[in-house]
């Protein structure tokens, strides 16, 4: 069994949580009056990118060294894919390899944008579902996780059923299959978020903390981009890609923070062993001290009988 | 005497836990009502509101302007010979102040229009300035902008007189 992390510093940890998503939705409050603010756009794009990319790897090294835990292999997988499309996106979006991709047309840009999204919520939700399966989570616990899953679920399929109903009836036409989508990876999202709360995984391991400061920041990622503030919507999109980036940080600290505890329970490890080591040079010279001791004791005393020197006579004769 | 310590220590450690325990569920309540504001913003709404305001303001002083070049067949000779409106010097004064040097007096022109007196910008408390600046392109076209606009957003009126 894991040792359980001190409740104080759990409590500090969703603290920082909070307090940076309360920080994040102030800048989001001022950033209409920052005029430089989206001109960053396309480096935090690109730089989010190249994170991504970064994470997928580190997570499927993770998996290979440790093939205990398989969620670790689709956080790779679905970081590396959605870094590729991130960096796709931003070659496409400032006119890069026109040549080489005549065909393609700045609208590709949003679908691609959508799929990526859309992507990563999937294989976030995915890889909860298969740390649960390896968790040793009680039957009520599962069957309440599934009870409120379920209702989350149940609310988004009505709300995306009432988008239908609209775009049927010729109320809402733009972007509508934007909108759907978006809201299907953010209900997966949400789902992710749920689950991953409620296994209490972060009770025991920090990664799991990470884990969740990543899925909040996309959800906020996610609510800036289909978008449900009432902000101007560059702006938003701006903000939506600045969340994702700090989403991207957070789970980057998770992965590199996971491999500082790795190595200091190695250095512990090997500071224990050294330490026993010692100790089993000492119990050793010990013994062998009180063998000498003894032995000492009994050829004197076998010398005080004269049976030594019946002894050596004794071998003497036989050569 | 050792036990009380730790005893009292105890008392520390689940005083502080629990202080965190409510800094935790606070900070929740905040971020869920950071939330619910954001999606409503009140205070984008009176940006708005005040941005229309610029948007009506611009537009009626601009329709003065075709008025005097209309009646006179000049643009006015005070506006500022420059492209960028919003540029040093060419603030419109407000009516009816004694000192209107380094800006843009219009008071001649206002005989012409229809707005007896120059609006001002909600945000321009102070200074003989009205917040709106003017500029006369030097192909033809006077420009009315209004740097103060709110939100990123850009309120500028190019009309080509001539």
């Amino acid at each position: 069994m894991e040792d359980k992390l001190p409740r104080e510093h759990v409590d500090i940890q969703f603290l920082s949580l909070c307090v940076s998503l309360l920080a994040f939705l102030g800048l989001a409050y001022w950033a209409g009056d920052i005029v430089w603010f989206k001109d960053f756009q396309p480096f935090i794009t690109l730089i989010s990118g190249i994170f991504a990319l970064f994470i997928g790897v580190i997570a499927l090294l993770r998996y290979y060294t440790k093939q205990s835990s398989l969620n670790f292999l689709f956080i790779g997988i679905g970081f590396l894919g959605v870094g590729l499309l991130d960096i796709f996106q931003v070659v496409l979006d400032l006119g890069g390899i026109g040549n080489l991709f005549t065909g393609i047309s700045t609208q590709v840009y949003p679908v691609t944008s959508v799929l990526s999204k859309t992507f990563l919520s999937v294989v976030m939700f995915i890889s909860w579902l298969v740390s649960r399966k390896e968790g040793k989570s009680s039957k009520g616990r599962k069957k309440n996780e599934t009870l409120l899953m379920g209702l989350v679920a149940g609310s988004f399929v009505l709300f995306i059923g009432v988008f239908i109903f609209l775009m049927i009836a010729g109320v809402v036409v733009d972007s509508l299959a934007v909108i759907i989508v978006g809201l299907v990876s953010l209900m997966f999202l949400i789902l992710s978020l749920l689950g991953y709360l409620l296994n209490r995984g972060w009770v025991t391991d920090d990664f799991n903390y990470w884990i969740i400061f990543l899925i909040s920041f996309l959800i906020l990622s996610q609510v800036f981009y289909l978008p449900f503030f009432n902000l101007e919507y560059s702006n938003m999109m701006n903000l939506s890609v600045w969340a994702r980036f700090f989403a991207y940080i957070g789970l980057l600290i998770g992965f590199l923070n996971s491999i500082y505890v790795m190595f200091q329970k190695e250095v512990s490890t090997q500071k224990e062993l050294a330490k026993k080591n010692k100790q089993l040079d000492e119990t050793k010279a010990k013994i062998e001290e009180a063998y000498l001791m003894l032995r000492e004791e009994k050829w004197s005393l076998a010398r005080s009988k004269g049976s030594v020197d019946k002894i050596l006579k004794d071998v003497m004769g036989k050569k | 005497m050792k036990e009380s310590k730790t005893a009292k220590d105890d008392e520390i450690i689940a005083k502080r836990q629990f202080i965190l325990d409510v800094l935790v569920g606070f900070s929740i309540f905040l971020v869920v009502a950071a939330f619910a504001y954001m999606i409503l913003n009140p205070g984008k709404g009176q940006s708005d509101a005040r941005n229309s305001i610029r948007n009506a303001d611009v537009l009626s002083i601009m329709q003065s302007m075709s008025k005097y070049v209309d009646a006179t067949g000049n643009i006015p000779s005070m506006i500022p010979l420059n492209r960028e409106c919003a540029s040093i010097g060419n603030e419109i004064c407000r009516t009816g102040s004694l000192d209107c040097k380094n800006y843009v007096d219009l008071s001649t022109t206002l005989a012409e229009g229809d707005i007896k007196s120059l609006p001002v910008d909600t945000f321009r408390t102070e200074g003989n300035g009205t917040g709106y600046y003017i500029s006369n392109d030097g192909e033809g076209s006077i420009v009315v902008c209004a740097p103060l606009a709110e939100r990123e957003v850009t309120i500028s009126i190019k009309q080509f007189m001539y």
